[in-house]
């Protein structure tokens, strides 16, 4: 699965104070971006749409494919990473 | 699908809240970015239940009632029958609502539902009301309430049995350690409260011994915080109380991050709790993941946090702040085992190490010291089966020298140490490379060399260079060894014209040139350091402008008092300025000093030390007959004749000064001659007593030479033996003026009779002890029979000089002494001087010529420049002095350079002229050198003192025996 990527074990492996969006597993630059301009600049920011959507992960992906155009992958692969961050830090 | 979605749009916040929560979704907070999504949703539900219609609104309203129904709440209309569909439904509700409002109450929520189902459907509204009001208006739970054992036996007559959650709770608050339950059916509760069944010792209830009549006092208080804080007390050795999580994440955790040193320090002085948490485990100051401060300051590149992190926790004296109780070696213990834990615990998240996340993160320095301490495991593996070295900078810096640099670090680290006997009798060996690690790699070589004969000299590190990795330690003792051939004539050239630090020398030019880092020991300031680093420049400045200071001081206080001060810690100056004066005087010196001492005991002993306050020349000269009587008459040993011997010579060169002393102008010589040890050295302020003492203990505890001997010389310098000593020694120098004199002659003849008297019973020494009321007889007199190996030794240079000088030229003697113990006499009896004021006068004298000497600038020690001198101008080296950030040593090199070279080559070495007499006292079997059988591992430097912080090479030789012996302690550990 994607979740063994670099980026993945990175993010989750810490808590994320405040990194980039960038720092999210699945999002990379252009996603980056695109959150960035709708006010997602952090990954925290994002952590609290996630948590709003009540951790939901067809909710979660849905709405990041809606925001930022990301693919079903990328999607999952985000909300595989903040789930986990969660398991872990919350 | 649109339409239901339009349809939806149109929908406020509130309303949409309510038809996703009726249609049995769960609802989040519905905001810009998450409306659209749950519109959404709730669409493809409906559409989904309804299989694709499209219907009127009224429809989909009941649509969404039946679906309710499914979705968890139960099928509004029927009135409940039996209470366990109640239940069922309630706790359905409850959950949901619960989770679907979040902060809001259960109760207003559905309220809130009710009017929303009215509104949309006026059918169901008053059916939908019972039900839901039902479950608080019946509850179906009983809550039995257990108190503890002992209550039950005593109040049994009465059954804890509750309908009502909240009074259950009030119970369980009266009664302290009890515990509640639910049951559905009250027969169970009642047993339950009983104690018949399902009896489990509460958990607390061995902690706890509640008399039955207290329960009421408890009830205002929280039971679990009552709990907690009687284990706390109970677990408690001190007065400290753990400190808030707020506390550490905030305060603690924030001064990790900024590196800010002083708060830290600070916070985990004011309560050791900081760094000690429960079961002594290292705090958390982060949650969740669950970092220790090690894991922060290695997060943060706080290289001098770690560092400082485990110099307090390896501090005994604060784990004694945290167990004032505790036996040494239990103290030990726990500070090994708290430190393993602080370098090797990992986090939560990923269980990475401190060393991990310095790797990763790119923080060399962090690495370097965590490396450095022993106990780090550098083979940990994280969550995804990866060492340290496996993540180096995978997140920042990845630059190639920083990834080398830790890399190097993280490799074994290995010094070369240059050994020399502490006597220089054999050749000086340069070491196999050590390293801290147990590796196996690492030769065991020393140990081999451990099994020597105690006649042997005995060994110690001198220098060192490292850390280096193996490899690079293999190359570099090689070429140390056997330098390289187009060079090796210079440097056998260094090596045979200079037995002192030839080796040294050598070791320090090719680390220069190879870039290894480089300490050797510098005596006089009592530590190892590269004195061409910032640090040792600022050991070296620190050092001069404290001698410097010290000549400034002496001149400026005229008084009595002057050089009491040096001895004691007097609140003028700081402790610190007396150490490192006496230490550096001390351990340069002591050889000269122990001839002078030995003269100055001889003096005091014959003269019975407690009376005489003064002697002049021409005391000195009958001093020296009476001397010669004496022992003649009493038929003394050995001792008493070189004593007597010395004195003679000694009231020679005094009466020829004596004579002189009567016209003023030589008297100025003469007190030149006096004045030039006090700017010389702090060596010249010591008194005897206090050199003696330190020499005693470097005999007895000689690895910790540096350090032990500071405490009881700072302690005892002004006591009772100074004024003694000083006054005799003190008393040839006092050539000026006549007022003195005949009072102090006229007492010295009781004295000497007295101390006849004193010596025809028993030995000589012990005469003298006997003499003494206090202590300190023991410390001189074992240490004084060493003294008397080096008297033999040393008497020829002196001797000879002194009989010149008596028989000739009052100049020559002026020479001849001035360097070596007469100078020094005639500055210890400043120090007799603050008891005794008839010498009074005579100080003064001294006083007002010293500022003629101090114009000569400080140097590295004594009065005059030595070859120590030059040795630590080769030290430097080309460095560039900045004059205004390092002044003394601008003006210490200055004066230096002024000197040709072959004048240097001229200078007196400190260290030839020792005798070395201290090696035949020592005893291999002594508990103190068991440190130092094992030179190769255990160096002499000092054990037990907390390192230098910003030092690199903390665990290196100079502090392995301290570390090793932390080891042995932690190996003896049984595995927990």
């Amino acid at each position: 699965m994607s979740s063994t990527s670099q980026k993945h074990r990175s993010f989750i492996a810490e808590p994320m104070g405040d990194k980039p969006v960038t720092a999210l597993s699945g999002i990379g630059e252009v996603l980056g971006r695109k959150l960035e301009e709708q006010g997602f600049d952090k990954a925290f920011v994002v952590l609290g749409q996630f948590l709003v959507l009540r951790k939901d992960g067809e909710l979660f992906t849905d709405w990041l494919k809606d925001a930022c155009g990301a693919n079903n992958r990328q999607a999952t692969s985000c909300y595989q990473c903040l789930k986990e961050w969660c398991d872990a830090f919350l | 699908m649109e339409a239901i979605l339009s349809r939806l749009k149109e929908l406020s916040d509130d309303k949409l809240r309510e038809r996703i929560i009726s249609t049995g979704l769960k609802c989040g907070p519905i905001t810009a970015t998450t409306r659209a999504l749950f519109e959404k949703k709730l669409a493809r539900t409906l559409l989904e239940s309804k299989g694709g219609g499209g219907e009127s609104s009224g429809a989909s309203d009941a649509a969404w009632g039946s679906s309710g129904g499914t979705g968890g709440h139960s099928a509004p209309g029927d009135t409940p029958t039996d209470s366990a569909t109640d239940k069922r439904r309630a706790a359905g509700e409850e959950g949901d609502f619960g989770y679907g409002v979040g902060l809001n109450p259960p109760e207003e929520e559905a309220l809130s539902d009710n009017t929303g189902f009215r509104q949309s459907s006026s059918v169901d509204g008053d059916r939908l009301q019972t039900p839901s009001k039902a479950p608080q208006a019946s509850p179906p739970l009983y809550y039995g309430v257990c108190p503890v054992w002992e209550d039950v036996t005593v109040r049994n007559d009465r059954v804890n049995v509750y309908a009502d959650k909240k009074e259950a709770l009030q119970a369980v608050k009266m009664m302290k350690g009890a515990r509640f339950k639910a049951f559905a059916n009250r027969e169970d509760a009642e047993k339950f409260a009983k104690g018949i069944c399902d009896y489990l010792p509460s958990p607390s209830k061995s902690l706890l011994c509640v008399s039955p009549g207290k329960p009421g006092m408890v009830f205002s208080k929280d039971v679990a915080s009552s709990l907690e804080v009687e284990t706390i007390n109970r677990e408690r050795a001190n007065s400290y109380k753990s400190p808030r999580t707020q506390d550490l994440t905030a305060k603690l955790r924030k001064a990790v991050e900024k590196g800010d040193e002083a708060t830290f320090t600070e916070l985990v002085w004011s309560n050791p709790r900081y760094l000690i948490g429960s079961g002594d485990n290292p705090t958390v100051v982060q949650e969740g993941c669950r970092y220790n401060v090690m894991h922060v300051a290695a997060k943060e590149n706080q290289p001098s946090i770690a560092q400082l992190l485990l110099d307090t926790l390896e501090n005994p004296e604060f784990m004694r702040l945290m167990y004032p109780d505790d036996q040494e070696a239990m103290l030990q213990k726990r500070i090994c085992y708290i430190v393993d834990l602080y370098l090797n615990t990992p986090d939560k998240a990923g269980f990475e190490t401190p060393l991990h996340f310095a790797c990763k993160f790119g923080c060399p320095e962090v690495v370097n010291v965590l490396c450095s301490h022993p106990y780090t495991d550098k083979n940990c593996k994280n969550k995804f089966d990866q060492k340290p070295v496996d993540l180096i900078c995978e997140r920042k810096n990845k630059t190639q020298e920083v990834k080398q640099k830790i890399k190097d670090y993280l490799e074994d680290r290995c010094y070369i140490p240059l050994l020399r006997a502490t006597d220089n009798s054999s050749q000086p060996v340069i070491g196999a490379p050590w390293s801290p690690e147990p590796s196996d790699t690492v030769h065991h070589s020393f140990v081999s060399d451990l099994t020597q004969s105690p006649r042997d000299p005995v060994m110690a590190v001198r220098a060192f260079a490292g850390p280096l990795s193996p490899s690079k330690a293999e190359e570099f003792r090689k070429v140390w060894k056997t330098p390289p051939r187009e060079r090796a004539g210079h440097f056998h050239h260094i090596l045979k014209s200079d037995p002192d630090r030839g080796a040294e020398r050598v070791g320090r030019d090719l680390a220069r040139e190879m870039g290894h880092p480089w300490a050797e020991h510098w005596e006089f300031l009592g530590c190892f350091v590269d004195l061409s680093s910032a640090e040792g420049l600022r050991k070296l400045e620190e050092h001069l402008s404290k001698k410097d200071l010290s000549d400034r001081v002496q001149e400026a206080a005229g008084e009595n008092e002057t050089s009491n001060r040096f001895k004691t810690p007097s609140p003028g100056k700081p402790k610190k300025f007396c150490n490192s004066i006496s230490v550096g005087a001390f351990l340069d010196e002591d050889d000269d000093i122990s001839l002078e001492e030995m003269k100055n005991r001889q003096n005091a002993a014959l003269t019975s030390i407690s009376a005489v306050s003064a002697m002049d020349g021409l005391k000195g000269a009958v001093g020296g007959l009476e001397c010669r009587i004496l022992p003649m008459k009493l038929g003394a040993d050995l001792i008493e004749t070189a004593a007597e011997e010395d004195r003679q010579r000694q009231g020679k060169g005094l009466a020829a000064a004596g004579k002189n002393g009567f016209c003023s102008s030589v008297s100025g010589d003469q007190a030149q001659n006096g004045e030039r040890p006090p700017p010389g050295t702090s060596g010249g302020l010591l008194s005897p007593v206090s050199n003696l003492l330190v020499e005693f203990e470097r005999m007895s505890l000689r690895d910790g030479g540096e350090n032990e001997p500071r405490r009881p010389e700072r302690g005892r310098g002004a006591g009772p033996p100074r004024p003694r000593e000083g006054g005799d020694s003190g008393a040839p120098p006092e050539p000026g003026p006549g007022p003195s004199r005949p009072p102090s002659s006229a007492r010295e003849e009781p004295a000497f009779g007295k101390g006849g008297v004193e010596t025809r019973d028993g030995g000589f020494w012990k005469a003298w002890e006997g003499s003494e009321a206090d202590g300190e007889a023991d410390d001189k007199s074992s240490s004084s029979s060493d003294e008397w190996v080096t008297a033999d030794e040393s008497l020829e240079p002196p001797s000879q000089g002194t009989l010149s000088a008596g028989a000739s030229a009052r100049g020559r003697c002026a020479r001849s002494k001035s360097w070596d113990h007469g100078g020094r006499d005639l500055n210890s009896s400043g120090s007799s001087s603050s008891s005794y004021k008839s010498i009074e006068n005579s100080q003064e004298d001294f006083i007002f010529s010293i500022p003629s000497n101090v114009k000569k600038g400080p140097f590295v020690e004594g009065e005059s420049p030595t070859k120590l001198d030059r040795d630590v101008l080769l030290a430097i080296g080309d460095i560039e002095i900045d004059p205004q950030k390092y002044p003394s040593i601008h003006k210490w090199k200055n004066t230096i350079n002024t000197h040709s070279s072959s004048e240097m080559q001229s200078w007196p070495s400190p260290v030839t002229s020792r005798g070395r007499p201290r090696i035949q006292t020592y005893t291999p079997a002594s508990p103190s050198c068991t440190l130092l059988s094992t030179p190769g591992r255990f160096s002499p430097a000092r054990p037990g003192i907390a390192p230098d912080i910003t030092s690199p090479g903390r665990y290196s030789p100079a502090h392995a025996s301290c570390i090793q012996r932390l080891r042995l302690w932690h190996i003896n550990e049984p595995p927990v």
